[in-house]
This record gives structure tokens, sequence and C-alpha cells, in this order.
């Protein structure tokens, strides 16, 4: 599988690339919007990014065929990712940011638990119910920093990007019954973690 | 994804499957799965709904981003022509599409065309609303509003044509005058701008949440150059220096002999303007904000000016019935003739579109909008706020508001008023403060009245003539705070003001309350802040015995306050209206069901649960000071009463009343001539009594409000006082409707047994009230629980809660022991009583309202006791007199509802008139009469629904309504036009007694649309239909009535439709009569 996608990128060349990274791009937005810093939400287009990341993996595609260590589409969001960052590096201006990388990836709790959190909570789109949101909001935050920053991540990558299991493996470089594992415990917590939530309970979700 | 199965955790792959299932849009079971796995069931079920959340809300979240997305971006790469418009360039784009310059071909002029993106488009319903305000604007023509060519959609992309107006928006102006020239304004094209540049461009606040949904600079094109005659720095300018002689600018509005000077004035000021241009740009370069020295009272008259045009603006327009709904500084444009112009008339979307409550663009509007408008509701009076917050931006040259997330900003707005304009800037004029802080009021009432009132007041103050917006004092400020709009105190709104309140008397040094602060647990910034200002005042009382006394005398006001906080909340709620015809009666044996009305859901247990701790350190507090501070304390108590109540907790709001009722008449021992005191002890009683009948104890109810009227009358000089009066009315007329509260079928059985007389006149003479002789010829008798009298052992009487409560009391020293015999007599004639009792009401409101005529209290309590009086008649089956009261009533309402239409409580009143039953058994005429009445009603109720989606009130009434005229259609035999109205009735019930699952009016409501619908599936034939619906209502009243077990009422209902279930369950259930046919 990943070699005829390797032998169609090598003989493909350009159009090859463009035509299977169009496949990507819907996955690819839905990665880049879940983890684009909300700061730069309106400010930043996630197509631009997507857009720029393209730039990068058509000049860097022979690093690819010809040291191809993951999936496909594992490196095209990891590229995008890099891009990602440095586009979060550029507009909040901050200098080099060692930790950068990492509070984009996996890593750091707060980043995708913000998301999540922004994501649950925006279910409630009422004004009146915005104090409750932020008090709905508070609470998630605090269950889900509880949760193991791999559980996390791991429920993000199956849920909010959409990916199957071997390409969380290869993510979290992980083997793939563990990452499979991974994921149910995962979600068998979140659903304790949720179950704790008295307004989550109450809503019909 | 291909990924294989075997090296997977079997959950895991049946997961993936399911989520797959979801991101189809199925709803695959959870059932299904453990079905089909029952080894993995107990996993399955601990996985998929968190599973099924998850993917719910990643859709969700990707539809957000994804729409913000379609908002921001542009429309699409080029475009040259639309419809009859070629597009010459961008001039600006911003969270709802793109602003082009363009030329209307066939007429050959300059417009500005508004394109919206697709996804702010959106559904059909919205672009018929878009075009319909759009064309509403077009008709609006005034020398300051933009005028409107027309709309129009062309390729799916739907737009607007106006004037292209040469200016720059009023928030560009305040930036520059404010000392933050909008980067925008240096010579660089937007729309030329690649995205690596604005990436570059450092985050400020400002960009983080934009705050205009349009572009904020239709001039900024240096390509345009040549063809515009200033940008921000220019207009900044004008505003700063442009005046002549110390005259403000002239404004188009002006009178004839003004306008003859202006083009003078303008020239001179323009050209005075730039000259001076560089030496500001240099002043301001090197040393930063140091041009706010320029400000002059040539600044502030210049504002005052363009406010009081904008508001002569909206006046106009208001009165041809458009709002404007988006009054915001990026909305108001000033030309280089020094006029000023809105634009985006009436083009504001709804806040509840979908999808965009996240995005900037709504930060921005949510920045200027009124606290009623976070609830749809908008008005001219928001226009109004609205505009009073640009004032206030231009005059403090900073946003009144400047909270960037949008639930901190809506809490703001609701709880809080902007900072004092003169603590920001000492040189702003006072009559300036004082005009803007009227103009945003956080309650409507509060404000102008309307806009020309605003625009009036601005020009008395530049005609230096005293303006008439009085200052508000600290003590109205705080009320006001607390007196929001009540659609915005629900839950949250309600829990933010409780908690600001307990903060505040936290403040006084006390750490008990920290408990009750935990209760709420909810809004940490707020509570973080009141924190820390509460630390501060405890460290400040600790350091200094001197200071405490200061904090000491301080927070006895802080108590007033909060007092004055708790009234107006429950004002707010109140004055929303209660529903009175909520309940139907199917049958007369069962008017019993009207008995347990419960209403309003707005306050939590937790807001009552708050408040209770907070009284217990009011009442220590209190204790230890003198008597002001013990009626606060009392007050207090009967407003935790007046929240118990709403509840529907009734038990425990008798028994807070009474403690507040023995604090009044401590404090009443104290100053016996205080009559207001006399009247609170009076209308604790009715409360009682309403709570005591609320829950089936109509005989404490009675008794209740006998003491009531027995305080009032015999109290000397207290009939003399106006609201001794009201209260009297409205004890009689609380009396005379206690049947339809308590099920006075059950009364009157036990009265045909009474036998002695005492009758009240039934010449039906309007008695004036104060005389005793008077007032003890018509008193009802009193029927006191415990004195002996056959009565109480009668199967409606109560031992729970409320009678131990009446009968702990004394028998009411103040009030005269009665003529002997009179527990017994009385009820013989008692339609003549109750005529007399209606009679004696409605004469008290009409001695009043000879008096102020055109008090609004005064005439709804009027329609009301009309209203009673239409129970009255149908108690007594009089159904002429009913029929005459209820015209009278509505006619009342009616008049109300036009006079005020900007309130919904005379609509809601007059719906809620419209659903009353005209008597026992109507005759044809009557039902059919009584139909188009219920049409009414329905009509209003949309109305009410559609302006007020989330009170849960206005839904159960649009639901009775219907049932009501399900009820009617169905004894007209018109069977499917009756099950559809009864489909529509529960489509709203259904979800308000799921919501309010203890709130038993909500309860009956539906109950009883279900056994309506099923007595028309009787009529049709189908059975087993029935039965279903008939079941379903059996299972809901089980539960109601198993949580009210001492409620006979509801029992003796529930017995009735299980009876009616074995009716039907026999063979022959088609030809049982159906209840709802023969019913009244």
């Amino acid at each position: 599988m990943e070699e005829e996608v390797i032998n169609k990128l090598i003989e493909g060349g350009d159009a090859a690339v463009a035509e299977l990274f169009s496949e990507f791009q819907p996955r690819l937005e839905r990665m880049v919007e879940f983890r684009l810093d909300r700061r730069l939400r309106g400010r930043v287009d996630s197509l631009d990014i997507i857009q720029e990341a393209y730039i990068e993996i058509a000049r860097r595609i022979r690093d690819y065929t010809s040291n191809t260590t993951v999936a496909f589409y594992v490196w095209v969001r990891q590229i995008t990712w890099q891009t990602l960052v440095s586009v979060h590096r550029r507009h909040l201006g901050q200098k080099r940011h060692p930790n950068m990388e990492v509070r984009l990836n996996r890593k750091n709790p707060n980043e995708t638990t913000f998301s999540i959190a922004e994501a649950l909570v925006g279910q409630l789109t009422s004004p009146s119910g915005a104090a409750r949101r932020q008090e709905d909001y508070d609470q998630l935050r605090e269950a889900l920093s509880t949760m193991d920053d791999t559980d996390r991540e791991v429920l993000a990558l199956r849920h909010f990007e959409q990916l199957g299991n071997n390409e969380v493996a290869e993510i979290l470089e992980i083997s793939r019954t563990a990452a499979s594992n991974r994921y149910v415990r995962a979600i068998k917590r979140l659903g304790d973690v949720l179950a704790t939530l008295p307004h989550f309970q109450e809503r019909d979700v | 994804m291909t990924d294989t199965t075997s090296d997977r955790n079997p959950v895991d792959v049946l997961a993936d499957e399911f989520a797959a299932r979801i991101r189809e849009g199925e709803a695959p079971s959870i059932d299904e799965y453990v079905a089909r796995h029952p080894e993995l069931a107990d996993d399955i079920r601990a996985t998929f709904p968190s599973i099924a959340m998850m993917e719910k809300l990643s859709r969700k979240e990707h539809t957000e981003r994804k729409f913000e997305r379609q908002t921001s971006r542009l429309i699409s790469d080029s475009l040259e022509t639309l419809g009859d418009f070629q597009i010459l360039r961008e001039i600006g784009r911003g969270g709802m599409g793109i602003v082009y310059e363009a030329v209307e071909k066939s007429l050959k002029r300059r417009v500005a065309l508004k394109v919206l993106s697709p996804g702010v488009a959106g559904s059909q319903k919205q672009i018929q609303r878009f075009n319909r305000e759009a064309e509403a604007a077009a008709r609006l023509h005034h020398t300051n509003i933009v005028p409107v060519y027309g709309v129009g959609v062309e390729r799916d992309l739907h737009f607007f044509a106006m004037q292209f107006i040469d200016g720059v928006p009023l928030s560009d102006v305040i930036r520059f005058v404010g000392g933050r020239p909008e980067k925008h304004s240096r010579s660089e094209q937007s729309g030329s701008r690649s995205l690596a540049d604005r990436l570059l461009a450092p985050v400020t606040n400002d960009d983080a949440c934009p705050d205009d949904a349009w572009p904020r600079d239709q001039t900024e094109n240096p390509t345009l150059d040549s063809t515009r005659c200033f940008n921000a720095e220019g207009a900044a300018k004008v505003l700063l220096t442009g005046t002549h002689k110390d005259r403000p600018l002239p404004s188009v509005a002006d009178s004839e002999s003004e306008s003859s000077v202006s083009s003078s004035n303008l020239t001179e000021a323009i050209a005075a303007a730039e000259p001076s241009r560089k030496s500001l740009t240099a002043t301001e370069n090197s040393a930063g904000r140091s041009q706010l020295p320029v400000i002059s009272m040539k600044y502030w008259r210049n504002v005052a000016r363009i406010c009081a045009d904008v508001a002569a603006a909206l006046h106009y327009s208001h009165q041809h019935g458009v709002l404007h709904r988006d009054i915001k500084p990026a909305n108001l444009l000033l030309d280089c003739q020094g006029v000023v112009w809105v634009t985006d008339f009436g083009l504001a979307r709804h806040e509840d579109q979908e999808g965009i409550t996240n995005t900037g663009d709504i930060v921005g509007t949510l920045r200027y909008m009124a606290p009623e408008q976070f609830n749809g509701e908008s008005n001219t009076r928001s226009d109004i706020y609205s505009l009073g917050l640009t004032l206030y931006e231009l005059l403090a040259l900073r946003p009144a508001f400047e909270e960037s997330r949008h639930g901190p900003l809506i809490s703001q707005k609701t709880n809080s008023t902007p900072a004092g304009l003169r603590s920001i800037n000492r040189d702003i004029p006072r009559d300036l403060e004082t005009i803007t802080q009227k103009a945003c009021a956080t309650n409507p009432a509060d404000r102008y009245a309307t806009a020309g009132e605003l625009a009036n007041d601005l020009r008395r103050f530049l005609e230096d003539r005293p303006v008439l917006a009085r200052r508000a004092t600290v003590t109205e400020q705080f009320v006001r705070w607390g007196r929001r709009n009540p659609v915005v105190a629900s839950l949250s709104g309600v829990t933010v003001t409780l908690l600001a309140t307990v903060a505040i008397v936290f403040a006084v040094g006390q750490y008990r309350t920290q408990a009750a602060l935990d209760i709420v647990g909810v809004q940490k910034s707020l509570l973080e802040e009141r924190q820390a200002r509460l630390d501060q005042s405890l460290n400040a009382e600790r350091n200094s015995s001197r200071l405490a006394r200061a904090e000491y005398a301080r927070a006895e006001k802080n108590l007033q306050l909060a007092v004055a906080a708790f009234d107006s909340i429950i004002d707010n709620v109140a004055s929303r209206g209660l529903p009175q015809s909520l309940t139907l009666n199917i049958g007369d044996d069962v008017s019993g069901v009207e008995g347990p009305r419960v209403y309003d859901t707005i306050l939590t247990a937790a807001d009552a649960d708050l408040l209770e701790t907070l009284l217990t350190f009011f009442d220590d507090f209190a204790g230890q000071n003198q008597t002001d501070l013990r009626l606060q304390s009392a007050s207090a108590r009967k407003r935790v009463g007046d929240i118990q109540q709403r509840l529907g907790r009734f038990s425990e709001a008798e028994a807070t009343y009474q403690q507040s009722l023995e604090a009044f008449e401590t404090l009443s021992s104290q100053k016996p001539d205080d009559f207001q005191l006399i009247i609170t002890q009076a209308r604790i009683h009715n409360e009682i009594a309403i709570a005591a009948s609320r829950r089936g104890a109509m005989w404490g109810a009675v008794d209740q409000h006998n003491r009531a009227r027995s305080l009032l009358q015999e109290s000397a000089g207290v009939m003399d006082t106006a609201n001794g009066k009201l209260e009297l009315a409205r004890t009689l007329g609380l009396l005379t409707t206690i049947s339809s509260r308590s099920g006075m079928s059950a009364l009157m059985s036990l009265t045909r047994n009474d036998s002695t007389n005492g009758r009240p006149p039934s010449d039906g003479r309007p008695p004036d009230g104060r005389s005793r002789g008077d007032s003890r010829r018509e008193r009802r008798p009193n029927e006191q629980p415990g004195d002996g009298s056959p009565c109480y052992k009668r199967p409606n009487q109560e031992r729970s809660g409320q009678e131990r409560s009446g009968q702990e009391r004394p028998d009411g020293s103040r009030r005269g022991p009665g003529p002997s015999g009179s527990s017994r007599n009385g009820f013989r004639n008692w339609p003549e009583m109750f005529r007399a009792t209606s009679d004696q009401s409605l004469a008290l409101l009409k001695e009043l309202l000879e008096q102020e005529p055109s008090r609004p209290d005064y005439r709804l309590e009027l329609a009301i006791a009309w209203r009673n009086r239409a129970t009255v008649a149908r108690i007594v089956n009089d159904p002429e007199m009913g029929k005459v009261a209820i015209a009278t009533a509505i006619q009342h309402l009616d008049e109300l509802a036009r006079d005020f239409p900007e309130d919904p409580v005379y609509r809601f009143e007059l719906a809620d008139t419209l659903c009353l039953r005209p008597s026992r058994n109507p005759d044809n005429e009557a039902a059919d009469e009584f139909l188009q009445r219920v049409r009414r009603a329905i009509v209003l109720c949309e109305d009410l629904v559609a302006h007020y989606p989330n009170v849960p009130e206005y839904q159960a009434l649009m639901g009775t309504s219907l049932t009501h005229q399900a009820t009617l259609l169905h004894q007209q035999q018109n069977f499917g036009l009756a099950a559809e109205s009864f489909l529509q009735a529960i489509k709203l019930q259904q979800p308000l007694a799921e919501q309010f699952a203890t709130v038993s009016l909500y309860q009956i409501a539906y109950i009883q649309s279900l056994w309506g619908l099923s007595e028309i599936s009787v009529a049709q034939n189908e059975p087993g239909e029935a039965i279903g619906y008939l079941e379903t209502a059996i299972d809901r009243l089980q539960i109601l009535s198993s949580s009210a077990p001492q409620n006979r009422m509801l029992q003796h209902y529930l017995e009735k439709l299980r009876r009616r279930r074995g009716e039907l369950a026999r063979p022959s259930a088609e030809d049982v009569p159906t209840p709802a046919a023969t019913a009244g």
C-alpha cells in the first residue's frame, strides 16, 4: 500500500504529490483548525498554512521518497505541523522558544486541553449561557488536565484529526497494539471524567 | 483508514466503526453493538457514549472553524462584475464579507457594494430577512443615513449597494485621537498584504479581536488617494480643531442659517487642519500619546454634535420602524464635509446564528450590544444603548467594555456599568458624562425613551442649557445593576448577581459566606476580583480601627443595597407576568387541578440556598444593629420566601414568610405609624396564602387572605394610603380567585352544609373600603383552623406546614374578633358574597385610578380585577357577568398593550386573559367567540415566543392557548385540526415538562394535552393510541403526585385518569363520552 504510494510519488512527480495532497487536505484542515492557537483565529487562514506546507512538501518530496520511515500522510502531517509551528512562532512574535515544538506537540497538556475544552464547551452557544459555559469550561479543563498527556493526544488524533490507529501509532511512535489499547483506555477515562461533570450529565450529548 | 484489526484492541475496532458511522451522519445504536458483541458489552457501554460525544463535538468544532474561515476569507479571488455592478476595487473586508467600490453600470453611479460571505448568508430564512431589512433600510432618506440603493443576488452571492461615502469610520478616528493610529492607515492596501505580512504584524488586543464586522476604512487604498479628501488622521483633525468661533462643526441637520455658514466653516476647518497635520504627526511620533492635550472643548462639542446627528438619524429610522441593531463606531462614517453617516442599517444579524458565536465579529458587535440583545431582543432602546457606548468611546477614547472574551464580556455588560467617564478624563464635561450614563444604562427603562430625546439632550449641552438626564445616585446605580433585563437574568445572570451581592456583603469582613461562594463556584474571574477587593478591605480593617469603622458604615450601606438588588431581581422576574389561564378545566370536578400552579424556573435552588446562607449572616449582623438594619433583614427574608415560592418550595416559603412576618410585626409594634410596615405584613399574608393554595391547603389560604384583609382594613389610616388600597384590592381579588387556585367546588360543597347568615350586601354597591362597618359587613367569614368549626374536618383540610404555621400564630391581635358566629356563616349566599368582593376590589382600583389615571400598575391591576371577576362569574355560573368581565379586562389590556408596545407583560397578560374560559358550559356562540379569542392569543404568544425564545412562561402560555384551541376544535368534531393543535401544544409542553420536572404547572399542562390527544384518538376509533397517550399522561402524573402526596387534587386527577383508562380498556370504549368534548 505505502509502496504503491511511493512509486506513484516517484513516477508522477509534482502532479502526483498534488493529487495525494488534495486527498489529505480535509484532514489537514482539521488538524490545523484544531491546533491553531485561538489568538490567531480570524487572522491566520488555515488554508494558507496548508498552502505553505504544500510548498514545503513539494520541495522536500525527494527526502521522503528516498528515505521512507512513516506513511505518507503521517509525513505530510509532520511537515504541516512544522509549518504551523513556524507560523505560531512568527505570528506570536516569540523569539526562539525552545519549547515551541513541545508546546504544540503532545507533550504539552495545555494546548490540547484547551482545544478540547473549547470544542466541548462550544456546544453552548446561547449568550446567556455564557457564564455557565465558562464554568463548564473550567471544570472540563481541570478534568482533562488530570488525564495523561498521551491519552489526551490520542483522543485528539483519533477524533479531532480523524486519524486511524496505524497513523496514531506512527505519530506517537508506539506499537499499533499499544496505540489501540491507549485509545480504548483514554476514551474510558474520558467517560469517567465526563460522568463527574454535572452539567454534562444533564445535557443530551 | 485501512488499519488491520489483528493487532488492535477489539473494542477499538468496534469504536472505529461506530465513530465512522457517526461521521457519515448515522446515529448508530449502542445497544446494537452490545447485541452483536455481548462479550464486550461492558466495554462498549463504558466507551461508546464518550465516543459519540467526541464525534459530535469534533464535528461541531470543525463546522465552527470552517465557518470562521469562510467569513474571514475572501469570497472568491477576484470579482470583476456582479450583476449590473462593475467592481473597481476592494475597499476592505471583514468577517461578514467584502466591500467593493463599484460602478452601477446602468446608472453610472459610484456605489459601495457589500458582498456577504456565503457562510454569512446562510439559510434561506436568513437571506429573506436580509432582503427584507435591506429593503426597509432602502426606504430611509435622511441626511445622516447612508442611502441603500438595493439588494441583489448573483452567482449565489448576496450583496447590497449603497451610496459610496468618502469617509472614515469613527473607530479609526477614535484610534487616532487616542494616540493609537490604525495601522491599516499606513499606505498599504489590506487586500494586497500577503499572509506573511499579516502574520508578521504583532498581535494586539485589537487584532486578536477585531471589533468591527465590516472593514474599518473605505479610504485606505493608496491607488485612490486622488479621489479622497482625507483619512483617519484628517478626520481626527477635523474633530479636534474643526470649529469656527467656538461653534462646533456644523451639521447638515442644523437649521438653514447654520448650514449657510457651514461651507465656509468647513473650508476653514479643513484648511486649518491641513498645515498642522505634520506637526501633529511629529508630536505623536516623538512622544507617543502626547497629542492628547490637543483635546479641548472643541472636541467634546464636536463629538456631541456628531452623536446628536446620529441620534436624530436613529430617531428618524425608529419612526419608520427600522432598527439599526449594530450601532458602533465602525458603522459611523465621518466624511470630509464633517458630516456623520450611519451605515449598515438593519443589517446586523441576530446573535443566535449558529456557528458564528466564537468569531471576533460577534465579540466586536457584542461590545456595543445592549444587554437585552444578548437574548435576541432588539428595540429602539438597544440602539440608544449602542450609541451611548459609542459616545462613551469617543469621549473616553477607549471602549466602555474592553473585555475581549465572549463570556466575560456578557457578564460584564449585564452586571456592571462602564467606569465613570470623568474618572478617565477629568476634562470631559459633566453633562456629557451624565448624558452618556443615561444613554447606556443597563436597564432599558433607565435609558432615554427615544433617540430623539438623546439628540435633544446633546443639543441642550451644545447650547449650554441644562440637560434633562439626571445623575444616578450610587444606590440607583446599584439597583439598576440588579434590575437587569429579566430575560438576561436567567440562571447564570441571577447567580452572578447574587454572587456579586454576596461578595459585597462579604466585604463587611465575614468569612462565613465563603461557603455560599463555594456553592455557586462559578464566575471565577469575578470571584477573584471581588476576593482581591475584599482582601484589601479586610486588611484595611485590621490595620486601622478608624478605617474599620468606616468600613462598617459602608457595609451597612451595602446591606441596604443588597436588599435593593434582591428586590430588583424578584420584581424583574415577577414583571414577566404569571400565567393565570395556564391550566384548563377538563370537566368541573377536576377543577382542582388548577391548584398546583407553580411558575417560574429561572431562579434555581442554588440561588435560594445561597440567599439563605447569606441571610444567616444578615441576621447576625442585623441583630447587633439598629432598627434600620432589622428592616433590611426582614425584607430580605421576605425575598427569600419569594424565591422559594417561585421555586415551588411552598412549605419552605411559608416558613420563611412566617419568619419575615414576625420580624415585621416586631418592627411594626415599635413604629405603629408606619403604614408601609402594615401593608407589607398584609402582602406577606397574601404570599403565604398563595403558597398554601398552591400546596392545595385552601383553608389556610383563605385564612391568610382574611388576615391580610383585616390587617389592612382595621389598622387606622392604612386605607387612606394608595398602597393600602392597592393591597386590599389585590387581597380581595386573590380571595375571589382562590377557587380557581384551590378548587372551589370542594369549598362550595362544604358551604352548602353551613346554614348561618351574615350575607354580604347583594346590591353590588362599591364600598369605599375604609369604613370598619362596611368592611365588616362584607368580610368573608374567618375560617380559622382550629376554631372548632366543623368545616375544618373536611377532606381538604391540610395538616402540614401551612396549618402549623397558621395555628402557631395567635389570633391576630389587630384583627377584630368579627361578628359572632362568623366562622360558620356566609357561605349560603356565596354568589353574592363573591360578587360583592369583586365589586369592592374594582371600586378600590377605580378610586386609585381616579387620582392617578395614568399609572400603568393601577391599570394592570384593574384589568386583572376584571379578569378575576370573570372567574367569579364562572363560579357563580353567571355567563353574562363573565362575558362583560372578560370583555372589559381585554379592553383594558388592549389599551395597555397599545400604550406600552415595548413591554411584553401587557401582551402576555392580554393573551392570558384571552384564554380565559367564558363560562362553565358555553353555548355555541360563546364557544365560537372563545375560539376567536384563543386564536388571537396564539398569535400574541407566537410573537412573544419569537421575541423571547427563552422565556418558559411564554412557551407555556402558547402551549395552553393551543390546547384550548384543540379542545374547542374537538368539541366542534373537527378531529384532524384538534389533533394537530394538541400536537403543537405538546411540542412546546413536553420540553418544558422535561426541563422543569418539579414544576407541576408544566407537568399538568402537558398531561392535559396528552389526555386531550387521547380523547381525539378515541373519537377517531384508535383505542390503542388513546390508551398509549393516556398512559404516558398517567405515568407523568404519578411521578408528580408522588412528589406531592399531600395534594389531594392531584390524587383526584390521577384517579380520574386511571378511571378513564379503565373505561378505554373495555371493548365498548368508543361509546364512552369524552370529557374533553363535554368540558365547557
